[in-house]
This record gives C-alpha cells, sequence and structure tokens, in this order.
C-alpha cells in the first residue's frame, strides 16, 4: 500500500520534468565587441546567413568544396571535414579526429560543437536543414555551398570567398578557370564535335545533360553519344544498355575514375576491363585506341575545367597541338591545392587500345 | 446407413482386376493437357526470347537472330547489315536475354523447392537468409577494394563463398534439429537480420563511391551478362532442374501430406529435405552472385506456375523454370526499353511487372491460393 | 500378413512413452489400440508406420524383421493414415490418392498405378470428388481421401492413428466398416488407435489396451475388455454389459460429468 502510490508520482514527475525541458530561455551574454565583425552573405539556398565575424575555424563537408576553401587561400581555417573528403584529400591540414561525419548525413553534431567552429559548409544534398536546427542552439552558422555542381562555379566561389573573407583568393580561381574556359572556347569555335563515351566509377554508369559530365564533353568540342538520354539520378548519372554504347559507336571513351589525392594505379586494369567488355572490339575507339581513364582528383578539379582541357587535347590534338594540359593541371596542384605534385601520368593516362 | 452399404459393396464390385483401358486413357488425357501446355510454354518462352533480342536493336528482324544463332554454332563469314547486328545480337543481346531467362528459371525452380520443403508458400529462395549473405559479401568486397580496381569475379566470389558457408551454417544448425521446419524458418529470420545488419553498417561507414556501389550491387541487374555468366547459370540451372524432377514425387509426398506421412509413404524427409535445400540455396546463391538481388520471382514465380498448371511437382518444376524465365526477361525487356538507352535495373521493374500478373491470376482464378 | 510386435520401446528424450509392448496380429485381423490420452497408441502406430524409430525391440511382417526393410520396401508393407492431413497447397483428391503410389513407381505413375488410385477411389465412394480440391472437401470426405490414400498404396498391412477422431457418428462408422472390409476382403491386417471403446468391441476382432505405455489387456473385445482393468486404465468405474452379442462399456456414474471436469 505504501509502494503504489510512488510509481504514479514519479513517473508525473518524470513527464513534467520531460514537459518543461526546454521551455526555459536561456540566454548566453554575447561576448563584448564581437557584434561589429558580423555580416550576411546569400547561400546557394537563397538563405541569408549571418556570420558573426572573420571565419577563423570552419568545419567543410565535401571534397570539392575542401578543394575550393584550399585554392582560395582558406585551408588552414579547416577544423572538421567528413570522412570521405579525407580520403580524397589526405594534405588537408587535419587529421582522424576531425571526421565529424562518414558521409553527407548523419552528422555528430556534438563533435561539430565540440569543434567550436564560425560556420559550417555543407552541399545541398547534405542535411543542411537538419544541421542549422540543430546547430542554431550553439549559434553555429550554416551556409550551403554546393562545389560539386558545376553550373553554380563561380556562385559558389564567390560565397565561400565572402564566408572566408577571402575575396582576393577568390578572384583568382575565378581567373584560373575563365583562363581555361576561354582557351576552350577559343580553340574549339568552329570544329567539328567528337563523339565521346564518358563514364564514371562503375561499368555503364554514364553521364547525361545537366550533369557536369556533359558539360565537360561540350566544353571539350565533344559531343556525348548519350545527349538525347533522360532519367538520370541527382546528378544526372545513369547505367546505360551496353548494346547501346556499340551501336553509338564512340570515337573516344573516357572513365573516370573515384577521385584521389594519393596516386592510384588502376589505368591499364580499367582500359584492359574496357576492351574486353562483350561486343567493344566493334567501336571505333577501341579499334582506334582511343581510350583515356583519368582519377577524378585531376579531370574533375575546378568544375571539372581540367577535365575538359585534357579531352580537347585527345579530340582534336592539332588545335590543341601548343597547350600543355599537363601544365596547368600543375598549376592547380602546386599553386591552388598546395601539395606535392606527382606528375601527370600519376593521374591521367591514355591512349589505350587493344 | 443401409443404403450407404450397398452403395459401398456395389462400388467395389466395379473395378475389374488388371489394368482398365478407360482409366489409363484418363490419366493420358490428364498428362496429355498438362504436357500441352508445357510444349506450348516452351514455344512462347523461345519466341520470347527471340523478340527480346531485337527488341531495341534498330532494324533487327527475328531472321538475324536465326542467322546469328546459326553462325554462333556452325560459324562462318558475314557480309552486309549482319555486320553490324552479328556482334550487338551475339556478344551482347543473346547473353543478356539468356541470363535473365535463367536467372528467373533458377530463382523460380529455388522457390518451388523451398516453398515445397517447407511447407509454406509464403516462403521464397532467400528465406534462409542467402540474399542478405550475398549482398554482405559482395559489399565487403567493394568496401574492402576501395579505391582499387577489382575484376568483376572478385565480388561475384566473395558473394557466392559468404552466402554459401551461411546457408551451410544454417543448414547444419538446423539438421541438429531434424531440419524441423519452424527452426529452418527462425534460422532464416535471424541470419537476415544479423547480415542486413552488417551490410547496413559497411555501408555507414563507406565511402560516398563505395556506398553507390553496394547499392548498385544491390538492386539485381543483367546489365554486365557475358557468355561466362550465361554458362555458369546455365550449368546451375540444367543441373538442378533434373535433380529435382528426380525427386519431384518425394516432394508431393512432404509438401502435400506432410513429414510424417512423407516417412510412411517411403521418402527418407530429412536426407530429402538437405539435400534439395542445398540444390535450392545453391541455385539462389550462384544467381544472386551474378545478378544481384532480384526478389519477387522467386516467391511469384512458383505461384504463377501453380495457379496455371496445378501443384503437382513433377510438371509445376518444369513449368516453373518458364513462369519464372519469361517473368524476369519481359522484366529486363521492360527495364531497358522505357528509359532507353538508360536502363533501369530488372530487380527494381520485376515487381512492376509480375504484381498486376499475378493479382489477375487470384482474382481470376476459381481455386484460392492456399 | 501376421504382424508381430516384440518388447518394442520408445522415448521422447527421457520421458518413455512405450515401455516394452509386446503383441502379435495374426493375419487379416482388426485390431484395436485403446487407452487414455497419453497412453502410447498413436506412438505405437508411428513407431509402426517407421514415421517414428523405436529405441528398442523389433516388429516383423511374418516373421521378417522391419528393420531389415528399406524405408520403399516398408512402405510398400505398411500403410498410414493420420489422423488429418492439412496441406499447404492444393492438390485434386485424384492426385491425393496417387501420393499412396509413391512407394510404387519411379519419375512417373504407370497404367496399373492409375488403376490402384481408381480403385481406392471408387471403393472410399469419391468418385464425384475426384476432380474436386482437398481443400474443399468436408472433414469426412478429406479423411476418406486419406483412407482411399493408404488403400492405393495398396499394403498387407495399414496402421490408422485416430481416423475417427474428427469426425460425426455416421462417418466414424463408415471408416470402422470399410477398414473392417479392407481385412475381409483383401486380407489386409488393420491397426487403429482409437479412443471409443465400444466402437471398438463392436467392429475390432482383437483389442490391445495400452496403460503408461504398457499392455494392460490383449484378446478379443469379451477378454480384453474387463470392467476392473479398463476402472483402473481410466481412472473411473466402469460397468461392462454384453448386449446385442457385443461388449458394451459404460461410466459407471450418475454423474459421468463431474467425472471429465
Amino acid at each position: 500500500m505504501h509502494a503504489r502510490p510512488r510509481i504514479p508520482a514519479l513517473a508525473a514527475l518524470t513527464a513534467a520534468a520531460l514537459v518543461l525541458t526546454g521551455c526555459g530561455t536561456v540566454t548566453a551574454e554575447e561576448p563584448a565587441g564581437d557584434a561589429d565583425g558580423a555580416f550576411t552573405v546569400v547561400d546557394d539556398q537563397d538563405r541569408e546567413v549571418e556570420i558573426a565575424g572573420p571565419v577563423e575555424r570552419a568545419v567543410v563537408l565535401n571534397s570539392y568544396a575542401n578543394e575550393f576553401v584550399r585554392a582560395i587561400g582558406a585551408g588552414d581555417t579547416v577544423v572538421g571535414v567528413d570522412r570521405t573528403s579525407l580520403t580524397r584529400l589526405p594534405y588537408l591540414p587535419v587529421d582522424d579526429s576531425a571526421v565529424i561525419a562518414e558521409g553527407l548525413d548523419q552528422l555528430n553534431y556534438e563533435a561539430i560543437a565540440e569543434l567550436d567552429p564560425d560556420v559550417v559548409v555543407l552541399p545541398r544534398n547534405a542535411v543542411w536543414q537538419e544541421a542549422a536546427q540543430q546547430l542554431e542552439g550553439f549559434d553555429i552558422p550554416v551556409v550551403v555551398a554546393t562545389a560539386w555542381d558545376y553550373a553554380a562555379f563561380e556562385n559558389t566561389v564567390d560565397l565561400l570567398g565572402q564566408v572566408f573573407g577571402a575575396e582576393e583568393g577568390a578572384q583568382e580561381l575565378l581567373d584560373f578557370h575563365t583562363e581555361i574556359d576561354d582557351l576552350l572556347t577559343e580553340r574549339t569555335e568552329g570544329l567539328e564535335p567528337v563523339s565521346v563515351y564518358l563514364e564514371t566509377v562503375d561499368p555503364y554508369l554514364s553521364v547525361l545533360p545537366g550533369s557536369g559530365f556533359h558539360a565537360l564533353i561540350e566544353a571539350a568540342g565533344g559531343e556525348n553519344v548519350f545527349a538525347d538520354a533522360a532519367g538520370g539520378d541527382a546528378q544526372e548519372e545513369i547505367t546505360v544498355d551496353p548494346a547501346e554504347i556499340v551501336t553509338r559507336n564512340p570515337a573516344v571513351i573516357l572513365h573516370e575514375f573515384e577521385p584521389s589525392a594519393a596516386p592510384v594505379d588502376r589505368f591499364q586494369a580499367l582500359a584492359d576491363e574496357i576492351v574486353a567488355r562483350p561486343g567493344f572490339a566493334g567501336v571505333q575507339a577501341v579499334q582506334d585506341g582511343q581510350i583515356y581513364v583519368t582519377n577524378g582528383w585531376a579531370t574533375s578539379a575546378i568544375a571539372k575545367s581540367i577535365g575538359a582541357l585534357y579531352l580537347a587535347t585527345w579530340l582534336h590534338p592539332e588545335a590543341f597541338a601548343d597547350v600543355d594540359a599537363d601544365a596547368y593541371l600543375e598549376r592547380w596542384v602546386t599553386e591552388f591545392q598546395d601539395t606535392e605534385f606527382e606528375g601527370a601520368d600519376a593521374y591521367v593516362q591514355g591512349p589505350f587500345g587493344q | 446407413m443401409t443404403s450407404s452399404s450397398t452403395k459401398h459393396q456395389a462400388a467395389s464390385a466395379a473395378p475389374a482386376p488388371g489394368v482398365d483401358d478407360d482409366l489409363v486413357a484418363d490419366a493420358r488425357r490428364r498428362g496429355g493437357a498438362k504436357a500441352a501446355l508445357l510444349i506450348g510454354g516452351t514455344a512462347v518462352s523461345v519466341l520470347a526470347l527471340a523478340t527480346a533480342v531485337i527488341i531495341g536493336t534498330s532494324g533487327a528482324n527475328l531472321g538475324h537472330v536465326a542467322q546469328t544463332v546459326w553462325l554462333s554454332i556452325v560459324g562462318g563469314s558475314i557480309s552486309g547489315e549482319m555486320i553490324t547486328y552479328y556482334p550487338i545480337i551475339q556478344e551482347l543481346r543473346l547473353p543478356r536475354v539468356l541470363l535473365a531467362f535463367l536467372a528467373g528459371a533458377g530463382l523460380s525452380v529455388s522457390g518451388v523447392i523451398m516453398q515445397g520443403l517447407l511447407r509454406n508458400p509464403l516462403v521464397s529462395p532467400f528465406t534462409l537468409g542467402v540474399s542478405p549473405a550475398a549482398a554482405f559479401g559482395a559489399a565487403l568486397a567493394i568496401t574492402i577494394a576501395g579505391t582499387t580496381t577489382l575484376p568483376p569475379i572478385a565480388t561475384i566470389a566473395s558473394a557466392l563463398v559468404v552466402s554459401l558457408a551461411v546457408s551451410a551454417i544454417v543448414l547444419s544448425v538446423a539438421t541438429i534439429k531434424r531440419m524441423a521446419v519452424a527452426t529452418l524458418l527462425l534460422l532464416g529470420i535471424a541470419v537476415t537480420q544479423l547480415f542486413e545488419a552488417m551490410t547496413a553498417g559497411l555501408q555507414f561507414l563507406a565511402s560516398e563511391n563505395t556506398l553507390q556501389a553496394i547499392v548498385r550491387w544491390t538492386f539485381g541487374s543483367v546489365n554486365d551478362a557475358n557468355w561466362d555468366d550465361v554458362r555458369v547459370v546455365g550449368i546451375i540451372v540444367a543441373l538442378a532442374v533434373p535433380i529435382t524432377l528426380w525427386f519431384a514425387k518425394d516432394l508431393n509426398a512432404i509438401a502435400f501430406a506432410g513429414d510424417d506421412a512423407a516417412r510412411s509413404l517411403g521418402v527418407k524427409v530429412t536426407q530429402l529435405r538437405v539435400g534439395l535445400i542445398v540444390v535450392a540455396v545453391i541455385l539462389a546463391a550462384v544467381i544472386v552472385s551474378f545478378c544481384g538481388v532480384i526478389g519477387f520471382v522467386g516467391l511469384v514465380g512458383p505461384h504463377i506456375a501453380r495457379l496455371v498448371i496445378g501443384a503437382d511437382h513433377r510438371s509445376l518444376v518444369p513449368f516453373s523454370v518458364l513462369t519464372g524465365g519469361l517473368l524476369l526477361l519481359v522484366a529486363d525487356t521492360a527495364g531497358r526499353t522505357v528509359l532507353a538507352p538508360a536502363v533501369v535495373p530488372v530487380g527494381i521493374v520485376v515487381a512492376f511487372i509480375g504484381a498486376p500478373i499475378f493479382i489477375n491470376l487470384i482474382l481470376t482464378r476459381k481455386t484460392s491460393l492456399r | 500378413m501376421t504382424l508381430t510386435i516384440s518388447d518394442v520401446r520408445f522415448s521422447y528424450g527421457k520421458r518413455e512413452v512405450l515401455g516394452g509392448v509386446s503383441f502379435e496380429v495374426p493375419a487379416g485381423r482388426f485390431c484395436a489400440l485403446l487407452g487414455p490420452n497419453g497412453s502410447g497408441k498413436s506412438t505405437l502406430v508411428k513407431v509402426l508406420a517407421q514415421v517414428h524409430r523405436a529405441s528398442g525391440g523389433s516388429i516383423a511382417f511374418d516373421g521378417t524383421d522391419a528393420s531389415s526393410l528399406d524405408r520403399r520396401s516398408h512402405a510398400r508393407t505398411v500403410a498410414y493414415v493420420p489422423q488429418s492431413g492439412e496441406a499447404p497447397f492444393d492438390l485434386t483428391v485424384r492426385e491425393a490418392v496417387l501420393l499412396g503410389r509413391t512407394p510404387h513407381f519411379g519419375l512417373a505413375p504407370r497404367a496399373i498405378d492409375w488403376n490402384h488410385v481408381e480403385e481406392a477411389i471408387d471403393l472410399l465412394n469419391l468418385g464425384d470428388l475426384v476432380d474436386r480440391n482437398v481443400s474443399e472437401l468436408s472433414g469426412g470426405q478429406a479423411q476418406r481421401a486419406l483412407i482411399a490414400r493408404a488403400v492405393a498404396q495398396d499394403t498387407p498391412v495399414i496402421v490408422l492413428d485416430e481416423p475417427t477422431s474428427a469426425l460425426d457418428l455416421r462417418y466414424q462408422i463408415e471408416t470402422l466398416r470399410l477398414v473392417r472390409r479392407l481385412t475381409r476382403e483383401k486380407g489386409v491386417t488393420a491397426l487403429i488407435a482409437i479412443h471409443d471403446l465400444n466402437h471398438a468391441a463392436r467392429y475390432c476382432d482383437q483389442i490391445v489396451l495400452l496403460h503408461g505405455g504398457r499392455i494392460v489387456a490383449d484378446g478379443t473385445p469379451e477378454e480384453a475388455l474387463q470392467a476392473d482393468a479398463l476402472s483402473d486404465v481410466y481412472g473411473l468405474p466402469i460397468t461392462v454389459e454384453q448386449r446385442d452379442g457385443s461388449v458394451e462399456v459404460r461410466p459407471a456414474v450418475d454423474d459421468a460429468i463431474e467425472y471429465r471436469i
């Protein structure tokens, strides 16, 4: 008789505690003198984000975003990244303890808060709504910047320049991009497009209009053999029918594998695999020995413009006879990524044939 | 009472000793209808295979297909438009349609065996955890390989080894418990949960590209079919079907009369169950390892066959080869046509094609599915 | 065919169900196996059908040891009728009866197999139902199909495990008359596990009374059904009377319901 009433009472107390938690308003006192450095940026999702002061500590998700942050000269502010970024870019100035997410979801908000960053940058395909909500309580602003979207390249670099107060570095990066772009436009004008089959990480995984890879092909004076296809995923990539590749008979085949700054020697193996595919013996690119294999770290760099330049030199060797794509790659690696250049051969190889 | 007893006596006096010609004729007629269904179904399947080859190959006709098959058997020289068609038909289309058909056939037969042996219409070839185990094997190979190039055979081998090893463990544990049906089903559920969790764990730790590769593997697909795949799956199916047919009457006894009565009918129930489940599991494991996880066909292929030709395993086994094969063939052909030139994996399409057929059969058949 | 059971023992794990059972059923006799629930009747039937393997003792058919027969030869000697036959899939009555021919044919049934099937169907009066699905049959019809299966099996010995328990009175009587007729017309030796003492007394030639896995009585109905033994076995006072040339067993209490509770 004595024990019984205690349980409901305890339950009621627990329930009340649960309900009331989060009701009280707790305000931290603003550190004096911090407000004057505050500024506002408009991000990739047209959100106005207020950042309290100059960014000295940043958490940046997605490897392309990390490349850009480094390219504009703000690489040393990065204190937290996703696992994929660190795997692809071992030269980032952080170690395993800075990994706050395995991929683009399931972010460890406590770990982020512990790093006490001034800003968190993540792409639009990450869980940015959730992150903004979770980090609001810690007063950590969340900026959406989608560095893998080639079409948003200029806006993204501009935005990152503002966020990190590195407008000058951002301009240098934009100028480098424009330099390559102008060269491609000038040299490919009036040239007959060459048909190209481009595939990414998996066999028969090709690219459709709307993807950065499709734009890469067009910028290089090529014609994507799957330009008419539709129905791709978010990145406009899709598995195609192998027989269609044979029927469409591309003059050049480009296979780009996963980005990795540490050189990975898969070139010959991948080329051999392509040549050995059923029905491919009759494809023009295989017969002419026009198969190229690249590491995405090189050819997807700067919104894939390095890749476009390489492809252009393969599609139109005469028009680009005096252009050394390797030199552009070296500049990107040494000047903008500020890391050792292992030689173009470590990242781009071809042509391969039978 | 009296009238019923006279009826009995009259009836028992009727059958003459020895073989009654009318009865034999009757039996022949019943067998004849089933044979006609089987022969007709085979003809439809061959025609469907040939049609699937020309679908999506513009300008090709059945003549080109016949010519290609003829040339690939006897050899010879090609000229004119055959120079274009021969490699596409011979190296890409034929292996693809054959692999789709064989995979569907194998999974369907595997489903027939499992449903019959476990006396449960809701089980499938994957009930004992074959597909999650294979998926884990593949995911493990993809994850360990990381950024290095892995020959496709490595992923296949890893999936096959893990799924066969897991099945072996499940079966040996079940043998200790005398292969009781409930034990097998529960072990299957446990293994399925365990390996789904292990694959999810790998996916959680995987990089974006690895994750995508694992996800793409788990969508069953015959997009990268080649003649080697066709040979391996073909040999397995070609071995499994006669073995199953050989034990069809024993399978009948277990499925319809139950373990006890089957034993009294002279069937070695425990040995047969182990032996045929091994056949079913090897079928499913090989097919899943080569094509990824293709669900639905192993569950529904047998039911469609049962609704059409009846539950007697002597005709059900060959007919389920046809229903399963056709189901997957049609699904794959639809999958590469609807978004052509892009391909929707057959593992996704098959339920879209199969579910309406199945529901229609359930509604239109007089008898209910039990 | 004479059925000789010598010192048969059986245990589920440590629990002894049959503790040395010995009796003989002469060829062409109809023998009832009686006893309360848990007395080992069903188990003994299953041991005879080789559903279970005895842990000791031996069974012989006309002097041939059952253990010397392989499973298939055994199935050509003894047919088994279970209590019920729930099948998860639909099959027709004809196909269900054909299952009885399993030990006789190889890949496909021959003409002689179909002949036995049709004969069994006629004998059990299932002619109008041959193309029906077993699931559509009533309890009595389904039980007849199971017996037809055993008849089609064409064995000199048939054992039945309480086949009448789920049937109404008419079908109980019909089933017993039918098995009796098999023994008379075909010389089949039949052994039936059954609950109803009076039915057993009325239709069977021999009665074996089991209690706790041991034989309490064995003989003709008159010999085996003794009031003392029955009262002891079933745990309530029982009277046995002769009536219309048969033995009749009745609980000797006014309010039998009290004992059932």
